[in-house]
């Protein structure tokens, strides 16, 4: 009967060194994730939830509101007269992790709307791990109810590698986008579950030990379940954070992903379009060092970048780097800081601002 | 199939349980070792599996002929269907897939029956001494062809190049197939040391065929001697815990040795042997002891894995590695760094020359020639031959000078005595350092570039990062010196002991390089 007190201790023992262990020697960012599934097949924020993202280098609230952006008050379906509306769709750059919410992306760019005059609303429809497939379902099933006048898609490296994981868009032999699941909730009923317990929740708040494992085996399951794929390359990038670590070389996209990516923005434009709205394609360079950054625009048609508006901040994030300044952070998740937000945000800013489609809407006095 | 896989550990768990449940029934778990290795072996590229088995059935039949022995009918069934899968393999996989492809494997089956017949009929001393040569002759044939055709190749015509005869290239797109020098070096020693009576040759053909490409040590050693592995193979092997303990404590330390310290190495080395001429002095400086650390961790993991292993299976395998960078002398660096090859050479290539029997100069000539070869062992390339010929005059001049008597022989007060080791460990270890970077250096330009390089010390910020990783390595050989054991964990208290498993688990877990690293000696 000894035994089993023994062997808790034991374990216990174990644990407590483990974490010890990963704060010395291998300290990770606790970045939890609350998600859950929306009732539209994807995933959303887990609505009024209330975290912290701790890394070596920031450490900040993540407030969700009752509709599951990040945000600190609710937003009408109906816009207010005469007023423009911005939704942003993406990842967690978009929804500004590592950074709080007055320096996100979003709360700056409408920042730099109201301070120009117009009268703009941004609402950030962004959600952690998202892939185009994810935002187009989001913008048919959610997005279109906010009566946007502008769809804002985030483009990153890691959506080709995401749209063929998730399996709900494909395209047919003759290269046309086609639906071929409706739901895509990875591990969901799992975390829902979990997500119940104080513990759990205290867990992935807090616990090194419990991040760095769940990252990994994330990680190796993204691995194994890329590689049992058809359809795509075999050196992926293992999750839209990690990719951008400094050592990782250019990895190759397979055409299929890539065309299938380019489907799903031309399917996500014509949606907008037929509500109205302007659709543009903003991306966030990919990192590969503190002064050194990539696009991927030189990848896709010409006349593509200018049909979908795709616009790339890169010579911007160019001309502010610099040995001594951070535009993404290094030790967390490699998110953008407030400065590269700050960049991005007056980038786009000003690309709509030049456009001269905001001159319709109300300025503000 | 590398040890530090995913694929390896599923392996592992499934051959485990077989050989466990197999663990009554000698000839079965030998066949199961055998099968499993060629499976290993197998994973990289089916296609050389054939020169296993080639070199396989040669040593058997020699190892026979040499104390005039036939097969008997069981075993002469047993190499039919041994060949039957050989050509099935040959016809199945190989370079060209139409059925002419047999031609070669049925050439050497009739010549070398042929030459069977009439060389076995010899008289005492010249059949022995023919079959012994038959058997190092296709060993290194094989190896000859396959790993230094190119270089020999490139090398004559380069060299007609240079007094102005212009030969068109003839080199082959061969692939150098894993682990070939080791267990062409394994299975020669099997037939030198039948024909030097100091082993009775098997009679069981599986397992020697086992023996041969017993998996744990297949691919980079060490280096086994049939008489001290073979014989395990005769025996049920018997099961306890405490081998089963510390057979997979020595794995798992291996491969800390291997993914944690040699993997994360491996990215500082391979920035600054890339581009030496930007690096500064205390780079090139780090550049140099981050290899000299990465090729131990890398090699001596290995071996400890190969061992560890084996030795949950019941096997004991020799030691290869025994704190080599604490040597002293070359002699003594020889007796501790892959002590399976450097014996090996000993054995096999520097008595038969003489060794020290005739002559100082002669011996010089023999250490020479010895350590050139052993450069060449390791591959075919001039920076492997520079590193030979420069270890080969270190233990000349070593040799003038008679350290090693001097060494045996003072009479010094202890503390002075112990001053002088730890001199003669540093001046040797610098002249190891420098050994490596012959050894990993790809032109003669980076190592001149290295030499003019080197002029100050200043700092390198990657020496955290060495730091980082290397104290874990030195606080465990602290632990080996005191308690004078290679294996010192089981003598340590039991809470200690407790939180070396956890560091190390969890180093593995989490300090593991990213960028899985195949091992540097898969290339020898």
């Amino acid at each position: 009967m000894k035994k089993w007190p023994t062997l808790f201790l034991i374990s216990f023992y174990c644990l407590l060194f483990g974490e010890v262990f990963i704060r010395i020697f291998a300290p990770v960012a606790l970045m939890p994730r609350y998600v859950t599934g929306a009732e539209y097949g994807v995933r959303m924020n887990i609505p009024n939830s209330q975290y912290w993202q701790t890394t070596p280098e920031t450490q900040v609230q993540l407030r969700i509101n009752t509709q599951g952006i990040r945000a600190d008050h609710n937003y009408d379906y109906t816009k207010p007269p005469g007023h423009c509306r911005i939704l942003l769709f993406g990842d967690s750059f978009f929804m500004g992790y590592e950074v709080d919410l007055t320096d996100s992306f979003s709360q700056l760019l409408e920042q730099n709307l109201l301070k120009a005059g117009y009268a703009c609303q941004v609402i950030n429809l962004a959600v952690s791990g998202f892939g185009t497939a994810e935002m187009l379902i989001t913008l048919a099933n959610e997005g279109l109810k906010y009566q946007p006048d502008i769809v804002v898609f985030q483009w990153h490296i890691t959506d080709p590698y995401d749209n063929v994981r998730s399996k709900l868009f494909g395209l047919d032999a003759q290269g046309q986008l086609i639906p071929l699941n409706l739901t895509y909730l990875p591990g969901i009923p799992i975390s829902d579950w979990l997500t119940q317990f104080t513990l759990y929740r205290w867990l992935i708040e807090n616990s090194q030990l419990y991040s760095a494992i769940r990252e990994n085996t994330a990680r190796k399951i993204k691995s194994i379940l890329v590689s049992f794929r058809k359809n795509t390359s075999h050196s992926l990038p293992t999750n839209d954070e990690t990719d951008q670590s400094e050592e990782t070389g250019n990895n190759a996209i397979s055409p299929y992903a890539m065309q299938l990516s380019f489907r799903l923005l031309q399917a996500a434009q014509q949606l907008a379009q037929q509500h109205h709205a302007h659709f543009y394609v903003l991306e966030i360079p990919r990192r590969h060092s503190r002064t050194e950054f990539s696009s991927q625009v030189p990848d896709f048609p010409a006349e593509l970048v200018q049909k979908l508006s795709l616009l790339t901040p890169l010579s911007v994030l160019q001309a502010a780097a610099h040995p001594e300044v951070k535009l993404y952070y290094e030790k967390g998740h490699f998110h953008l800081t407030p400065l590269g937000n700050r960049l991005v945000a007056d980038y786009f800013f000003q690309q709509l601002h030049n456009s001269g489609i905001l001159k319709s809407f109300k300025i503000l006095q | 199939m590398l040890f530090n896989s995913f694929t390896f550990l599923l392996f592992f768990i499934f051959f485990f349980t077989l050989y466990f449940l197999l663990r009554r029934q000698l000839l079965a778990q030998n066949l199961l070792i055998l099968i499993s290795s060629y499976l290993f072996y197998g994973w990289w590229d089916e296609r050389f599996l054939i020169l296993i088995m080639l070199s396989t059935v040669t040593d058997f039949i020699t190892g026979l002929a040499i104390t005039k022995q036939k097969p008997t009918l069981p075993q002469a069934l047993a190499l039919t269907a041994f060949l039957l899968i050989l050509g099935s393999i040959l016809h199945w996989r190989t370079w060209d897939t139409t059925a002419w492809t047999i031609l070669p494997l049925l050439l050497f089956v009739g010549l070398g029956w042929l030459l069977h017949s009439y060389l076995f009929n010899l008289p005492d001393p010249s059949r022995k001494k023919a079959f012994l040569l038959f058997s190092i002759c296709t060993n290194l044939t094989i190896l000859g062809f396959f790993k230094y055709f190119n270089f020999f190749a490139d090398s004559f015509q380069q060299t007609m190049a240079l007094i102005g005869w212009q030969v068109d290239p003839f080199t082959l797109n061969i692939i150098l197939p894993v682990g070939i020098s080791f267990y062409t070096f394994q299975t020669m020693s099997y037939t030198i040391d039948v024909y030097r009576n100091q082993i009775t040759p098997t009679r069981q053909f599986i397992a020697f065929a086992a023996f041969l490409a017993f998996f744990p040590q297949l691919v980079a050693g060490p280096i086994e001697r049939a008489k001290h592995l073979l014989p395990q193979f005769y025996q049920l092997r018997t099961f306890n815990s405490t081998d089963l303990k510390t057979g997979a404590w020595l794995a798992i330390w291996g491969l800390y040795k291997k993914i944690v310290i040699a993997d994360n190495l491996a990215p500082i080395v391979n920035k600054i042997f890339a581009d030496p001429s930007t690096a500064s002095s205390g780079d090139l400086m780090i550049g140099i002891l981050a290899f000299t650390f990465q090729i131990y961790c890398d090699f001596s993991g290995y071996s400890d894995t190969a061992r560890g292993t084996a030795r949950m299976l019941g096997f004991d395998i020799m030691i290869n590695f025994n704190l080599p960078y604490l040597s002293k002398t070359p002699t003594e660096f020889w007796r501790r760094w892959h002590i399976s090859l450097s014996s090996w050479l000993k054995d096999y290539l520097y008595i038969s020359l003489g060794g020290n029997r005739l002559g100082t100069l002669k011996t010089y000539r023999n250490l020479m020639l010895t350590m050139l070869l052993g450069g060449l062992w390791h591959g075919a390339a001039w920076n492997f031959v520079l590193w030979g010929a420069y270890q080969g005059t270190i233990l000349i001049i070593y040799r003038f000078l008679r350290v090693d008597d001097w060494l045996a022989q003072r009479q010094s007060p202890k503390l002075i005595c112990w001053l002088q080791d730890l001199g003669l460990i540093l001046i040797f270890f610098l002249i190891t350092c420098f050994g490596w970077l012959l050894f990993r250096s790809p032109s003669l330009e980076i190592i001149q570039t290295f030499i003019l390089g080197l002029n100050g010390f200043t700092y390198s910020h990657h020496l955290p990062v060495l730091a980082f990783y290397l104290w874990p390595l030195l606080a465990f050989q602290a632990l080996q010196i005191h308690y004078n054991h290679p294996e010192p964990l089981p003598q340590l208290p039991r809470f200690l002991r407790l939180n070396l498993h956890l560091f190390i688990l969890f180093s593995l877990l989490f300090l593991s390089s990213k960028g899985g690293q195949q091992f540097i000696y898969f290339n020898f």
